[in-house]
């Protein structure tokens, strides 16, 4: 196995690629107990609207594909795979985002046979027309579970408002129309075409001994009976505009008190930029709406917003955003506020701020590097967006306040969409 | 975890460590022991909001989480937990391990600031800053009113409310009360302040750290004369009257059921870790009877699960399923009941039970915050938390143990929370 070591913060990931192109990345956990695999495709909610062939013909995949393979993989022939999993000791699950599908495990002991479970569930598709069917109900059900959610609610409607052929527009898991026209042949299709082991990629964390894994590995014999590459297009919405679609929209939700987002639809930013990205715009807003931020004590005791502003910055394929969301009764004040904050005037960071919220952001990564497996999950989601987790604070220490005030500024310059979600909208 | 050690204090205040090179942060809990009061439920809370976001050396929220960030983010909360008549009021705090800091102090400068954050508030004339604390009053009135807003979260919540009055721990609400919430003011809360600083307490300290170092850092900065500790009845098994089943109406597109059941069993008593082993095998694993016959078999839900509460001997059941399919669903989990205490659990049902839970208690090495929390609860009962222990009682349950203490679960409420006019 190849090695790579980050020595500034004691890290280290061994990588092999196998004759079948799986990539592998084991990353050592000496003295924990907890060993965990995630296996992942590159296959999420973003590839719906893409094409497979079904008896000879060219069909669109529908919205919630992904997520319903995800129900209906940890089926093996007769078999459940949490089952086995659960009699090995190991506890298992799933979950499916905008470009991928990841099912993983954790355990003390009986690592390997774990693993083979993980690969036996992963390398076919085995559900009948009968379980597929059953399926629909209960995605269903967890679709009305998350549109009960008012947060669920907001963000979706932030991401219809301000995204007209980005499919970021569409919910992960489909609408109930879409799960209810998903059928075997679709699943099936899906399947071949995206979980190649080509397409894969499967991270272990924990205390292993690299030759015995690595020997593990090289004797593997699944996947042996796909020979054909899947042709997998590259994803593209650069027709998206730059532009929202709707300024504002008032929904109506039996709420106590209304809950208000703000989207701000920021530039693609290039896949090489992005990490960097991400962590400037972490420094930023950390600087105005942390508990530490210049405007939150001020605008808590005037009552201009309830609680922190509560932020997110999301980056995928040809996509950017931020949103920044927060409860509150004076809600036109407090988008008002915001949005001030935002007039190219208001950038007073000082080199002894950058500092300090960099002190913060390294503290942070080195806990978060601690915990097993949500490393082991980031490090995925680093790694199907070609970024590497362990770079972070190499990268951080790149960036300058100058780079800061650029992202300032790509705020300042981006079209935004409000929602607010109230009792009184009609 | 290896090399534990607990020192005692001439203020009676206890010191645990437990040394771990596995770890890259350290965690800290202050532990306060307390008579439970349903009205500190609501003053802690605000309390909670001014001690992490000021004291007397930094005055203002921002100076306070501007120190926080500069010592490489030092995560600070509170937690406020009860046990019947016992509660306990925890500051919790992580901080990376100092050999990524360049900063030969950072361990004394982090314990400072901690004991200033709990034991050095900001108090001029009896009263907290006022502005800091309507803020803090503010977001507890908002958390109370924010309540009705998840509406799964809020099944739970009113089906605990209707097993006791809300003076009772078991149905008192954990965020707080209006009516608490209107009389406090910056000057009475600091009595309940100075109350809680005068409790006994202990300090759990876990991860990568040199005994002495962190001995001589808690007797420097942690040095508060405490009181006697006092005994508190902590557990009563909970078996109310009849109450009536409830029915809240929302617009939500799913209905949402929280369903009780009694089962005398508590977390003394012999029949503990059977009815854990039970309620693993009922409600909680990945192939529970719940999950295999409720979401798997009937298709009737995505989430369902049952939790096992060994302070008042409860079992509460929770799922969304579809609004016209309430009746059907109680009825077919009820059945799983009666199932259970007729022994139609198999060796398999049995034996992954056993799998999962010891499982679990193995997993809690890797985790220093509930392996504190497993330490904190069996200290509370006069007990060791020892997991060999512990997993042995497991392995020794038969399918009879588990049939006598499904006899003694039984049925007594339940909430809906549903769509009004179906």
């Amino acid at each position: 196995m190849k090695y790579k070591r980050y020595p500034k913060i004691n890290e280290e990931v061994y990588t092999l690629t196998l004759e079948n192109k799986l990539k592998v990345y084991y990353i050592p956990r000496t003295g924990f107990q907890n060993k965990i695999a995630i296996i992942a495709t590159r296959f999420g909610s973003l590839h719906s609207n893409q094409t497979v062939m079904i008896d000879g013909k060219s069909k669109k995949i529908p919205f919630g594909t992904a997520h319903f393979l995800e129900h209906r993989m940890f089926s093996i022939k007769d078999k459940d795979a949490s089952e086995l999993f659960l009699n090995l000791g190991a506890s298992s699950n799933a979950f499916t985002s905008y470009n991928t599908t990841a099912y993983y495990f954790k355990c003390n002991d009986r690592f390997y046979e774990n693993l083979d479970v993980l690969f036996e569930m992963i390398s076919s598709f085995d559900s009948t027309s009968k379980q597929i069917e059953n399926e629909k109900q209960i995605i269903i059900e967890e679709l009305k579970m998350y549109q009960d959610e008012p947060a669920t609610k907001l963000l979706n409607n932030l991401f219809k408002n301000g995204y007209q052929y980005h499919l970021i527009n569409q919910d992960i898991g489909g609408t109930i129309e879409s799960v209810e026209s998903i059928d075997k042949k679709m699943l099936e299709a899906c399947y071949k075409k995206y979980y190649d082991p080509s397409n894969l990629v499967l991270v272990i964390a924990g205390d292993l001994n690299v030759d015995e894994l690595e020997k593990y590995l090289n004797n593997l014999k699944v996947f042996d009976k796909k020979i054909d590459k899947p042709n997998i297009k590259k994803l593209s919405f650069k027709n998206e505009p730059l532009e929202v679609i709707n300024d504002r929209t008032d929904i109506y939700q039996d709420i106590s008190l209304p809950l208000y987002g703000i989207l701000f639809k920021l530039k693609p930013v290039n896949t090489k930029l992005q990490q960097k990205a991400y962590l400037q715009m972490e420094i930023l807003l950390s600087y105005y709406f942390d508990a530490s931020g210049i405007y939150t004590e001020d605008w808590l005791k005037k009552k201009i917003i309830n609680n922190s502003i509560s932020f997110y910055h999301g980056m995928n394929i040809d996509l950017n955003y931020l949103i920044l969301y927060n409860i509150n009764d004076k809600y036109d004040i407090s988008i008002n506020h915001i949005l001030d904050v935002f007039d190219k005037k208001h950038f007073t960071m000082t080199e002894s701020d950058f500092k300090r919220i960099k002190n913060k952001l390294i503290g942070s990564l080195i806990k978060e590097y601690g915990n097993v497996e949500e490393m082991a999950k980031e490090y995925l989601h680093y790694l199907i967006s070609d970024m590497d987790y362990f770079k972070e604070i190499t990268i951080l220490n790149q960036i300058t306040l100058e780079d800061i005030y650029e992202t300032y500024l790509e705020i300042c310059n981006a079209s935004h969409c409000i929602v607010i979600e109230r009792k009184d909208a009609k | 975890m290896n090399n534990k050690k607990t020192i005692r204090f001439q203020n009676n205040c206890r010191l645990i460590l437990q040394k771990d090179k596995k770890f890259k942060y350290i965690g800290v809990e202050v532990v306060f022991y307390d008579k439970f009061d349903y009205k500190n439920i609501t003053a802690y809370n605000v309390l909670s909001r001014i001690l992490l976001n000021s004291s007397k050396v930094y005055k203002t929220m921002k100076e306070m989480n501007q120190k926080k960030e500069e010592l490489y983010d030092v995560e600070l909360n509170t937690s406020y937990k009860y046990w019947y008549k016992l509660a306990t009021f925890k500051v919790i705090g992580n901080f990376i391990n100092p050999k990524y800091v360049n900063n030969k102090n950072y361990e004394e400068e982090i314990f400072s600031f901690l004991s200033s954050t709990i034991f050095n508030q900001n108090i001029e004339n009896h009263s907290f800053d006022k502005d800091l604390f309507n803020i803090a009053k503010d977001l507890v009135a908002n958390s109370i009113l924010l309540q009705k807003d998840q509406p799964d979260s809020y099944a739970f919540i009113s089906l605990l409310k209707m097993l006791g009055t809300k003076k009772q721990a078991i149905a008192a609400s954990t965020i707080g009360e209006k009516k608490v919430l209107d009389e406090l003011n910056a000057s009475n809360l600091v009595d309940y302040y100075l109350h809680l600083i005068n409790l006994p307490f202990d300090i759990y300290v876990y991860g990568d750290i040199q005994f002495e170092k962190i001995k001589r850092l808690v007797k420097k900065y942690f040095n508060n004369q405490t009181t006697t500790r006092k005994k508190y009845q902590l557990q009563k098994a909970l078996n109310p009257n009849n109450i009536k089943n409830k029915v809240i109406y929302r617009d939500v597109l799913q209905a949402k059921v929280a369903i009780c059941y009694t089962t005398g069993v508590l977390y003394n008593d012999k029949d503990y870790y059977a009815m854990r082993l039970l309620n693993n095998l009922f409600g909680e694993n990945q192939q529970s009877k719940l999950f295999q016959e409720i979401r798997e078999k009937q298709g009737l839900c995505y989430s369902i699960f049952s939790t096992f509460d060994s302070v008042y001997g409860t079992i509460i059941v929770y799922t969304g399923i579809p609004i016209e399919k309430v009746k059907e669903t109680i009825s077919a989990i009820n059945q799983l009941i009666d199932d259970l205490k007729e022994g139609k659990i198999s060796n398999k049902d049995i034996e992954m039970a056993k799998i999962d839970i010891i499982s679990s208690l193995n997993q809690v090495k890797d985790n220093m915050f509930k392996h504190m929390n497993l330490e904190i609860r069996a200290a509370c009962y006069n007990q060791e938390y020892d997991v060999e222990k512990i997993i042995n009682l497991y392995q020794k349950i038969t399918k009879n143990d588990l049939i006598e203490v499904a006899k003694k679960i039984q049925y007594k409420t339940h909430v809906v929370v549903t769509k009004k006019g179906k």
